[in-house]
C-alpha cells in the first residue's frame, strides 16, 4: 500500500468561508489532516455523508474505519451553521466536531464532565410493573378499555 | 393508478406542505424541515430503503440553489428532485410543480421524469470545440471591421461560440441600424423596435430585433439570418454526433483521444498534472446474456448518470468500448476541495464513484440483484505514468487489468496500491 502523508488517521471536512480557503490549506498541511476543504454548509454536510458511507464500508470489509472530523475555521457566523449541526447531532452523531483555538484543534463539546460509561455504568432498579401498567405504559389505554 | 404505484422506495418531503399532499401518497413519505436533514436521510437510509424522490419546498432553497442540488445528488443521484413553488427558475431540478399540485399530479411526474432519457443540461451551453482545441482566434477577423460573409464561415470553422455575435455585427455594420438583437419571446421586443421571427423549416431560432429597418427590412434580413443560425446549429449538431455515444449520452472514443490530446498539452503549459481513468463493468456479458441486451442497456445509462453525478464540471466521461469507460479529471481546479491535491481528489472521486456503483439499483435486474454490478478500473496521471495519449491510456489500461487479476470490484492508482 502507499504510505499515507498524514499521521492522523481521520478524514476531515474543513468549514471555512470562501475568503479564508487560502489560510484553511494552510492549517491543512501544517496539522496534515486529510481533509475536503469547504465554503458552504450544506456541501460540508453531503460531504460528510459520504464520509459515512466510507467509513460503513471500511467496517463492512473489516479494516478499522477512520474517524470523521468536521474542522470548523471561522465558520461561526456562516448562513446555515446551527442546521448543519443540529442535523449532524441527529443523523451523523459520530462526527466529531473542532474549531480552530489559539492554532490547536478543540473539540466543540466538551465532554470531560460527562460519565464514562464504560466504566461503572449506573444500574437502575426499576419498580415491578404489572400488565395493567405496562399496557397503559405503551398505549396510553389500560388493558380492559380499549376495543 | 398501476403505473403510479410503480415506483421504488420513499418520497422525502423538504419544508412545509399540504397535509393533504402527503397524505394522498401511498408509497411511504417522510416530511423533514432542511436540506441538512434531507442529506442526512440519505445518507442513513438502508439499502433497502431507496430514496424515490425528494419533494423541496421553494423557499428552502436559496440564491444559490444549484449549491443545494450538487450537495444532495453527491451522496444520492438517483432519486428525482421536485422543486415545488411558483417561480419554475431551477434549471437543475429534475421537475417543478406548482404549490397546490395534488398527489397525484405529483406521482405521476416523479413517474413520467424517471422513465425519461439522461438529461444532459450542460450540453447546450458546453463548447465542444474548446473542449477539442478547435477554437483558433488568429484564424477570425476582430469584431466589427469590414466583416463579410467570409467572417461567418471562419467564425463556425474556428470559434463557433462567438458565431451568434459576429453575425449581430455583421447585421448592424451592412444595415446601419441603431440597435439589433436575438431574443426568445415577444415581450422581450422594445416598443420602438421591429422584429421578425427567425424559423428555417419548423426549426425556431428566437426573434430578431433591430431599430432602425422597416418591418419589410427586418423580415427580408430575418430571412438570412436564420439560414445562418441554422447552418450553425446543424453544424454543431453533426459535431456532436461525430463525438457522443448515443445509447450513454457520454462522449465517445474519439472525443476521448482528440480531448486527451488538447489537455496533455495544457497541463504542459500550465505544469499541473492530468488523471485519466479506464474502467469496466466486471462480467458485463453475463448481464447481456442472462437478463438481455435491454438489462445490459440499462446498466450503461445508469453507470455514466452516476458517474456524471459524481465527477467534477470540468471533467470527462467517455464511453470508448461496449462497456468500457474512460473519464478524464481535467477540472484544474476542483471548486469544493480547494485545499486537497489534485491526485487524491481524484483517488478520492473514483473510489466513491465504484461504490456507488456497487450499491447502485437496476429495476431491469430485479430487486435480488442490487449490490451485484460492479466495476474494476485503473488510473494513470500525467506526467508520471507517460506523457503522451497511447502511453497514459497503457498505463491506465494496465492498471485495469491488474484490478480485474486482484478479483475485480477494485480501482487500482498505482503498482503499490494494488
Amino acid at each position: 500500500m502507499r504510505e499515507k502523508k498524514n499521521n492522523i488517521d481521520t478524514r476531515s471536512v474543513v468549514l471555512t468561508p470562501k475568503e479564508g480557503v487560502e489560510a484553511a490549506c494552510k492549517i491543512v498541511q501544517r496539522l496534515d489532516l486529510q481533509a475536503d476543504i469547504e465554503h458552504c454548509p450544506i456541501l460540508a454536510m453531503s460531504e460528510l455523508a459520504l464520509l459515512r458511507q466510507l467509513r460503513r464500508n471500511d467496517a463492512a470489509w473489516n479494516s478499522t474505519p477512520q474517524r470523521t472530523l468536521l474542522v470548523l475555521i471561522n465558520a461561526d457566523k456562516m448562513e446555515g451553521l446551527p442546521y448543519l449541526l443540529k442535523a449532524l447531532y441527529q443523523y451523523l452523531p459520530d462526527v466529531e466536531i473542532s474549531t480552530m483555538k489559539d492554532g490547536q484543534l478543540q473539540s466543540m463539546y466538551d465532554n470531560s464532565d460527562a460519565v464514562d460509561t464504560l466504566e461503572d455504568p449506573p444500574i437502575i432498579h426499576a419498580e415491578s410493573v404489572d400488565a395493567d401498567e405496562l399496557s397503559m405504559l405503551l398505549d396510553g389505554t389500560e388493558l380492559g378499555t380499549a376495543e | 393508478m398501476n403505473e403510479v404505484r410503480d415506483t421504488r422506495g420513499r418520497i422525502l418531503f423538504a419544508g412545509d406542505f399540504d397535509g393533504e399532499l402527503i397524505a394522498g401518497i401511498e408509497q411511504p413519505t417522510h416530511v423533514v424541515q432542511t436540506l441538512f436533514d434531507i442529506i442526512g436521510e440519505l445518507a442513513t437510509s438502508s439499502a433497502k430503503e431507496n430514496v424515490d424522490a425528494i419533494v423541496l419546498n421553494e423557499q428552502l432553497l436559496a440564491k444559490d440553489s444549484d449549491t443545494a442540488f450538487d450537495a444532495l445528488r453527491r451522496v444520492d443521484p438517483f432519486p428525482i428532485i421536485v422543486v415545488s413553488g411558483e417561480t419554475h427558475k431551477h434549471k437543475l431540478a429534475d421537475i417543478s410543480v406548482p404549490q397546490d399540485t395534488t398527489s397525484q399530479r405529483l406521482l405521476s411526474a416523479i413517474v413520467n421524469a424517471r422513465s425519461q432519457p439522461i438529461a444532459q443540461p450542460e450540453l447546450e451551453e458546453f463548447d465542444i470545440d474548446e473542449a477539442l482545441g478547435f477554437t483558433d482566434q488568429t484564424k477570425t477577423t476582430p469584431e466589427g471591421k469590414n466583416l463579410g460573409d467570409v467572417d461567418l464561415v471562419r467564425m463556425l470553422l474556428h470559434n463557433p461560440s462567438k458565431f451568434r455575435s459576429t453575425l449581430l455585427d455583421l447585421l448592424k455594420e451592412q444595415t446601419g441600424w441603431k440597435y439589433c438583437e436575438f431574443v426568445d419571446d415577444e415581450t422581450r421586443v422594445p416598443h420602438n423596435a421591429q422584429f421578425a421571427q427567425l424559423r428555417y423549416g419548423h426549426q425556431e431560432h428566437g426573434i430578431l430585433v433591430a431599430i432602425g429597418p422597416t418591418k419589410e427590412q427586418a423580415v427580408r434580413w430575418g430571412r438570412w439570418t436564420s439560414c445562418w443560425l441554422e447552418l450553425h446549429l446543424r453544424h454543431r449538431q453533426m459535431k456532436l454526433l461525430a463525438y457522443r455515444d448515443e445509447l450513454s449520452g457520454a462522449w465517445n472514443r474519439r472525443f476521448l483521444s482528440a480531448c486527451l490530446r488538447r489537455e496533455i498539452n495544457q497541463a504542459i503549459s500550465a505544469r499541473r498534472p492530468l488523471t485519466v481513468m479506464i474502467f469496466d463493468i466486471d462480467d458485463f456479458k453475463q448481464y447481456n446474456d442472462r437478463f438481455g441486451h435491454d438489462a445490459g442497456d440499462e446498466i450503461i445509462r445508469e453507470v455514466v448518470r452516476l458517474l456524471q453525478a459524481t465527477i467534477r464540471k470540468g471533467d470527462h466521461v467517455c464511453r470508448i468500448g461496449g462497456d468500457e469507460f474512460a473519464v478524464l479529471f481535467c477540472d484544474p481546479e476542483p471548486p469544493r476541495e480547494a485545499g486537497s491535491n489534485h491526485p487524491t481528489t481524484i483517488e478520492f472521486l473514483a473510489t466513491r464513484f465504484r461504490e456507488q456503483v456497487s450499491r447502485a439499483h437496476f429495476s431491469k435486474l430485479g430487486k435480488d440483484a442490487q449490490g451485484t454490478v460492479s466495476i474494476s478500473g485503473g488510473l494513470a496521471t500525467f506526467p508520471w505514468d507517460g506523457t503522451e495519449v497511447d502511453s497514459l491510456l497503457r498505463k491506465a489500461d494496465e492498471r485495469l487489468f491488474e484490478s480485474k487479476r486482484h478479483g475485480k470490484n477494485t480501482i487500482t492508482i498505482s503498482k503499490e496500491d494494488s
